[in-house]
């Protein structure tokens, strides 16, 4: 009911502010762009340099970037490392290229997921594709795609002898007392750019709307890139570098914390232009050494080592042949993402004891390897009508080496983790999948005002390393292991197959008939069928399940079905020389997931919508911000997933630019609501408990940030 | 194995002349711990002579997710609140410390009303488990190993990786249908051993005098018995030579008694 008159309400707002809506104005607020410019006919969501250097203050996370994306929603995890969810699928069902580079989680508890490689500092673009990913964007993955581009290097003009240009800027915020900077630096003449971009941020625990201090909150992260570039008329060579430290961050939701991570990485982008058309080659290493334990809020007197060593690797080369008569473009490609991943908890004593006197191997050199080549076509029928179809077929190759655990121990009562390694070693690790995905969109454009995108396609994604072998049902390490923000413990199956979705969507985009173009909606109901989804079950060969909420689970297919509707709507309220302009914009979502069996999916966001009323006048611009996000009780059962109440957040921002400084100030959480968002999983981050049956009970979610004050400056030159 | 030569014709007649004869009951135990790891054990206890006799089970250490057995009683007392206190250890040895530890023992402790067991608890400060073994040793940052443990004359009580269910529970019940472990093991050495002990008895036969718990063979002039003082399983020949023989959880074991 209560879902029902909220939605009526945001008909009435979106009916309300276009009856009011009297004077023509531009849109030029800071609003998620939907567009089909770069990857054809898909509808995609973009934000600029500009939209990010304007969230630089507020958010330290690069993916909270994208939350004013309809359809998008975030898993919390540690300060600068939330998972993205493209409506209703997580983590790894997202594609995510940073850069070019796939790059994936190589911690068990995902703790280094590919967003939180990258400082927001240093972003150029970030696109978002949900559901009909174009075959070119996609392959092992059936959410959708995050695109996450550097800024495109600038090279100085003909009549300038060398280009220097960049920029400072710093923030502080309230709560918390998070503090940073970066700083980026470029000297380039015509044909040769070198960049330099650090970033530093930092910050405590947060305090809650209540004022209590949430402990495992707080976090620190450093991150420096050099690029070098070359530009040969139209032809473009970069050579990137970067390395990533983050000495701490604390995980609210997650049995541990992250004590250091160090990442480096390097990539080549060559980008050529010729008459016939043009080629987009890329080639990438990263490396990562990732190590967990408990932070001081756990006054964990036993320490609990885990460390993983990963690697990521690949290329992506693409051929784009437009047609003469430039109405259709023809792309091929192929690709190749290889990971490794080495997970060892080393022993922290050397007698026999609960963690030694041999350090326990959970992902032996875990390899997993995926070539794809992919063939689409997009063509424009006339005026009205444009298709794009494609094709694409992957094989993912996975593998691991022997298991050990920590000791040799055996016993008359239960099967010790020394024998589950020896009959997991006596196991062929060897899995091997083929898929074959498909994409269609058929776009109709009857006018100059409206057009209409019906979507079909087939997507896979094959299980990963985290989901295939971890081995062990002992209560430790599957207390140890899980990446869902639910304080559960987990175990792999080696026998799980993969992921197939067909997702349908259609996407009706109609805006002022009016020259004036006064405002803009944007419907798109969506429906995704997932065969084999991988879910969890509880684990029956495990310990006996403890009685204080949490369970020991393991990976297992479902098929499942998810469906919902995004909408978001813009509209221009007020123009004047004097006032400046007034403009408002919205931002729906829903999503519902079930298993087949009657269960409900886990982690789907309820109904929520933000509604922002801005003011632009000339160099100084405002907005004010309405988030509301429903009650969530379709929970899963399984995980013993918490319900959470309703809330309702206001936001104040303010900006001003002034030549080469812009100032920001804003007030999130203005009243200092006492709130627990959907997603942001069970709150474990004040205990150091080794297994789940010496954990307090399951009975609180972790509260959201209270109030807090930023204010930040960035100088550009 | 121990000998000892007793005086020889006189010892039949002052056993048999001195007996009870009571048969102990076998019982069952299981103790909660404030870290909610649990003794699940059973026991042989003849009221009447207020002896009990092969507490063994095992500790399933809920917290840690590893499960110890406890074989070999060593002790037992009386607690001076009108209950009996016994301790049975994973290793035949009462040894054990925790930070640091000294060995991988692990022992529980038990404790109940002396009329009748299914009384329950008399002293609950007496109720302790501590294990050492390998899958619950755990090495702090000084590299001090503790052992996992209930212990309510130390300080903190538990080790603070427990569950926090503050819950101290013991349930003893008769274990029904079965006669004692000690029984057990005589009708065993009877079926397997007709040469040493004969002619075959009966439960009833069974007799008590403390701290023993025997039979006697008269065909074979021999007694076979089990002490409730060490638990250890005694054999007197007709050369009137007393031997231990080994603790009665190893006997236990290998009659299928256990």
């Amino acid at each position: 009911m209560e879902k029902k008159v909220l939605l009526i309400n945001s008909a009435l707002l979106l009916w309300v502010n276009g009856v009011y809506a009297d004077e023509t104005v531009h849109l030029d607020h800071l609003v998620v762009e939907s567009s089909g410019s770069e990857f054809g006919i898909s509808g995609q969501n973009s934000l600029n340099a500009k939209d990010i250097a304007s969230k630089q203050s507020q958010v330290s996370d690069t993916a909270k970037l994208l939350e004013d994306t309809a359809g998008m929603s975030f898993q919390s995890g540690g300060g600068v490392s939330s998972l993205p969810i493209i409506r209703g699928l997580n983590d790894t069902r997202v594609k995510i290229e940073v850069n070019g580079m796939t790059v994936n989680s190589s911690c068990p508890n995902h703790m280094n997921p590919a967003l939180a490689s990258v400082d927001r500092s240093s972003i150029g673009s970030i696109t978002v594709l949900k559901g009909i990913t174009p075959v070119s964007m996609g392959g092992d993955s059936i959410a959708g795609t995050i695109k996450v581009e550097s800024k495109k290097p600038k090279f100085a003009n003909a009549d300038e002898k060398y280009l220097l240009n960049g920029s400072i800027s710093s923030f502080y915020r309230s709560n918390g007392d998070a503090v940073g900077g970066n700083i980026g630096v470029g000297i380039a003449n015509e044909v040769v750019r070198l960049e330099y971009t650090g970033a530093h941020t930092q910050s405590s625990n947060y305090k809650d709307g209540h004022g209590n201090i949430i402990k495992s909150t707080g976090y620190k992260n450093q991150n420096h890139a050099m690029n070098l570039a070359f530009k040969f008329d139209e032809h473009l060579l970069e050579f990137n570098g970067g390395q990533q430290h983050i000495p701490y961050q604390g995980f609210p939701t997650a049995r541990m914390d992250l004590t250091s991570n160090d990442s480096i990485f390097g990539n080549i982008h060559y980008n050529g232009e010729f008459d016939w058309g043009n080629i987009d080659g890329r080639l990438f290493l990263e490396n990562t050494s990732h190590i967990m334990d408990y932070l001081a809020d756990r006054n964990a007197v036993i320490p609990m080592p885990m460390n993983t060593d990963s690697k990521n690797y690949g290329y992506k080369l693409q051929i784009e042949l437009p047609s003469e008569d430039q109405d259709s473009t023809f792309r091929i490609g192929s690709e190749f993402h290889g990971s490794e991943i080495h997970d060892y908890w080393p022993a922290t004593s050397d007698q026999l004891s609960m963690m030694g006197p041999d350090d326990f191997i959970n992902l032996n050199h875990a390899q997993r390897d995926r070539f794809g080549i992919f063939a689409e076509w997009e063509r424009m029928w006339g005026d009205s009508w444009r298709t794009m179809v494609g094709f694409r077929y992957d094989r993912t190759m996975e593998d691991t080496g022997d298991a050990q655990a920590y000791n040799t121990s055996v016993s008359d009562f239960i099967t010790t983790d020394y024998e589950q390694a020896q009959a997991f070693n006596s196991l062929d690790h060897e899995r091997n999948f083929d898929s074959f995905d498909m994409s269609l969109l058929v776009q109709y454009m009857p006018n100059d005002w409206s057009d209409y995108t019906f979507g079909y396609a087939r997507k896979n994604r094959a299980p990963s390393l985290h989901e295939l072998y971890p081995w062990s049902k002992s209560p430790m390490p599957m207390t140890m292991i899980g990446w869902f923000g639910d304080g559960n413990g987990y175990v792999g199956e080696m026998n799980l197959k993969m992921e197939t979705a067909h997702n349908i969507a259609f996407t009706a985009n109609i805006t002022d008939p009016s020259s004036d173009g006064m405002w803009n909606m944007e419907i798109s109901p969506f429906f995704s069928y997932v065969e084999n989804y991988i879910d969890a079950d509880l684990c029956t060969e495990c310990r006996r399940q403890p009685g204080n909420g949490f369970y020991y689970l393991q990976m297992a297919n479902h098929d499942a079905y998810l469906w919902g509707v995004d909408v978001t709507a813009n509209m221009n309220l007020f123009e004047s020389d004097k006032y400046g302009t007034f403009s408002t914009n919205t931002v729906m979502s829903y999503v519902r997931g079930k298993r087949t069996d009657g269960d409900n999916l886990y982690h789907m966001m309820p109904f929520n919508f933000k509604w922002e009323f801005n003011h632009k006048l000339d160099s100084w611009q405002s907005g004010f911000e309405m988030h509301f996000v429903d009650k969530k009780d379709d929970v899963q059962a399984v995980r013993n997933e918490l319900e959470t109440a309703s809330y309702i957040l206001l936001n104040l921002k303010t900006s001003y630019e002034w030549r080469f400084l812009t100032v920001d100030f804003g007030i999130d959480n203005i009243l200092d609501k006492q709130y627990y968002a959907p997603l942001s999983g069970a709150y474990i981050g004040d205990q150091n408990a080794m297994t789940l049956a010496s954990s307090k009970p399951k009975t609180l979610n972790l509260v959201g940030q209270g109030r807090s004050v930023y204010v930040g400056f960035t100088l550009t030159y | 194995m121990k000998k000892l030569k007793i005086s020889g014709l006189l010892l039949p007649t002052f056993l048999l002349c001195n007996t009870l004869q009571a048969s102990p009951l076998a019982y069952q135990v299981e103790v909660t711990y404030w870290d909610n790891s649990v003794f699940y054990g059973k026991f042989d206890y003849d009221a009447e002579s207020k002896q009990i006799m092969n507490l063994r089970g095992f500790i399933d250490d809920v917290a840690m997710g590893n499960v110890e057995p406890i074989r070999y009683q060593l002790d037992a007392s009386q607690d001076g609140k009108g209950g009996i206190t016994a301790s049975a250890y994973s290793m035949n040895s009462q040894e054990i410390a925790t930070g640091p530890n000294i060995n991988n023992n692990a022992y529980a402790t038990i404790n109940f009303n002396a009329t009748d067991p299914t009384l329950g608890v008399t002293d609950k400060n007496k109720l302790s488990y501590m294990d050492c073994s390998g899958g619950a040793l755990m090495p702090d940052n000084q590299g001090i190993h503790h052992c996992m443990y209930h212990l309510p004359e130390h300080d903190p009580i538990y080790f603070f990786m427990g569950g926090e269910n503050f819950i101290l529970s013991e349930t003893i019940v008769r274990a029904d249908n079965e006669i004692s472990a000690a029984d057990c093991l005589f009708n065993w050495a009877e079926q397997n051993y007709a040469e040493l002990f004969s002619p075959a008895l009966g439960v009833s036969s069974s007799r008590t005098l403390p701290p023993y718990y025997f039979r006697f063979y008269a065909d074979t002039n021999a007694y076979l018995g089990i002490s409730a003082t060490d638990n250890n399983v005694y054999y007197l020949s007709p050369d009137n030579v007393l031997q231990n023989v080994g603790p009665a959880y190893e006997w236990l074991k290998q009659a299928n008694c256990d």
